[in-house]
């Protein structure tokens, strides 16, 4: 078992060393006091004209428009309508940063980390699952040969796996439980 | 605001979530109430939900059940008996605080008063926006005093200024009275250059009247929410005139409201409405002709 990591010295380390760490990516974009002055912000209210002291609302929901594209956000996950807006103008800086540059915005570095960090699990379970299935294979030989051994001292000559199968039912009891089992799991 | 709510709606919401249902009245929409019972899960424990539910379906404020009102970058906290802040009293004292900002730090010391404060919150974010923080290590040069006629508004102000560490302080006192507060003031050796108020406003007519919204009629008090034209005759007359100060924020509800303090004020004065983004009229906003003030018709959308 303590051999084990030196057996492949190269894989998972390899891969690991290339998914970057959750505190070493880009910076959220921030919206520039520039881009500011070509935002359009409404705070939509829905209900009646009135409002002030007459109405008390729970929600608030902001939206902005960028002018020169038209893109669209709109929030309302907080309570706190300082909070929406803060939330809307990250939300929106980053949908500006993904139109200008697809393929190096903070997005597309999150799903390449996304993938990275699957890929490398699903390595990892892969190896799991072979490791399962050697332990398995092991423990049915050394049963094989138990009984064989058995058979053996019972003066019968122990049959070959083959042969047993192409007898049909009649020869099942004969058979070790395992091998039904592993030839099914197998399929 | 009676409108019916289709009984398909009440289905929706049980198919949802168990409790969903009891937040439609208030709510009117499954989307807004689908906020507010997320709101609810994550503010309080467990054992507390249902009970949560029960009082919203009565229509209690959910800042009641919450304890808090999110007030710009602070978290005001809430208490039946005092008027729960608004988004558009928020809105103004944040658009205001940017106004007074090079004003203030033009000043050695800078008094701002608040009157009818409620919870407290105009001078504490009108604190918290302007006056310098520990980090900034400067000389704190801003003072702020919020006044109220009722001793449960009181005390919850100044446990606002606690939770929110900030140095805002609280006197209990009648507007219509001014005598008793401006001793007390002198006492604490403050002197007013600026006055915001949110006075009770609601005309009773409107108040009684059966449209009138439920949450705010049966759950918040009345003594916050009454009142007319009175109160910025008092204002003008009691405050501004003798305290001279030279500029001033109201909020109202009425455009009649702010004719009648056009209509006090000198002709040294000018005035404008500033409207909320709702488009509604929101606050009287007056300073004196050709002083540091001027600045403050930036916020008016329109001037007399």
């Amino acid at each position: 078992m303590h051999a084990k990591p030196f057996s492949r010295p190269f894989s998972l380390a390899l891969l690991l060393h290339t998914i970057p760490k959750a505190n070493k990516l880009p910076p959220r974009p921030k919206i520039t006091p520039e881009t500011e002055l070509v935002l359009k912000e409404v705070f939509l209210k829905g209900g009646s004209g009135a409002g002030g002291q007459k109405i008390n609302k729970t929600n608030s929901k902001v939206q902005l428009t960028h002018l020169p594209t038209g893109l669209v956000v709109t929030n309302q996950a907080t309570r706190s309508r300082d909070q929406n807006r803060k939330i809307a103008r990250m939300i929106l800086a980053q949908k500006l940063q993904d139109m200008e540059s697809p393929e190096t915005s903070r997005t597309a570095v999150l799903i390449e980390r996304k993938q990275k960090i699957k890929a490398s699990k699903q390595k990892g379970s892969n190896r799991k699952q072979r490791e399962i299935e050697e332990e398995r294979a092991r423990k049915l030989a050394v049963q094989q040969a138990e009984m064989d051994r058995m058979l053996e001292e019972a003066g019968l000559k122990p049959k070959r796996q083959d042969e047993a199968a192409q007898e049909g039912i009649g020869s099942r009891e004969t058979k070790p439980s395992g091998v039904e089992k592993f030839s099914r799991g197998e399929k | 605001m009676p409108r019916l709510i289709p009984q398909s709606v009440y289905r929706l919401a049980a198919k949802h979530s168990p409790l969903l249902p009891y937040f439609i009245p208030a709510c009117h929409n499954l989307a807004a109430a689908k906020q507010e019972l997320h709101w609810v899960k994550q503010e309080l424990p467990e054992t507390q939900w249902l009970d949560a539910a029960r009082l919203r379906k009565q229509h209690y404020p959910l800042q009641y059940i919450l304890g808090t009102q999110p007030f710009g970058e602070l978290d005001i906290r809430c208490k039946p008996g005092v008027l729960i802040p608004r988004w558009e009293t928020e809105e103004w004292v944040l658009q205001l605080a940017r106004v007074l900002s090079p004003i203030v730090e033009s000043k050695q010391n800078y008094g701002i008063l608040d009157l009818c404060t409620g919870t407290g919150c105009i001078p504490l974010l009108l604190q918290h926006e302007l006056g310098s923080t520990i980090k900034q290590s400067k000389p704190q040069n801003v003072r702020t005093i919020g006044v109220d006629i009722s001793p449960l508004a009181v005390e919850l102000a100044r446990k606002n200024s606690q939770t929110t560490v900030l140095p805002t302080q609280f006197v209990q006192g009648d507007v219509f009275e001014p005598q008793t507060v401006m001793a007390s003031m002198h006492e604490m050796d403050f002197r007013p250059d600026f006055i915001t108020a949110n006075p009770p406003y609601i005309p009773r007519k409107q108040f009684e009247a059966s449209r009138f919204e439920k949450s705010v009629k049966q759950h918040e008090p009345e003594l916050a929410l009454v009142g007319d034209s009175e109160f910025y005759r008092t204002l003008v007359e009691k405050w501004i005139n003798p305290m001279r100060v030279q500029g001033f924020v109201f909020e109202l509800g009425e455009v009649h409201q702010c004719e009648y303090t056009r209509d006090l004020l000198g002709n040294d004065w000018d005035c404008g409405i500033l409207y909320d983004s709702n488009s509604q009229v929101r606050c009287v906003v007056g300073w004196v002709k050709g002083g540091e003030y001027e600045t403050l018709r930036g916020l008016c959308q329109k001037v007399y």
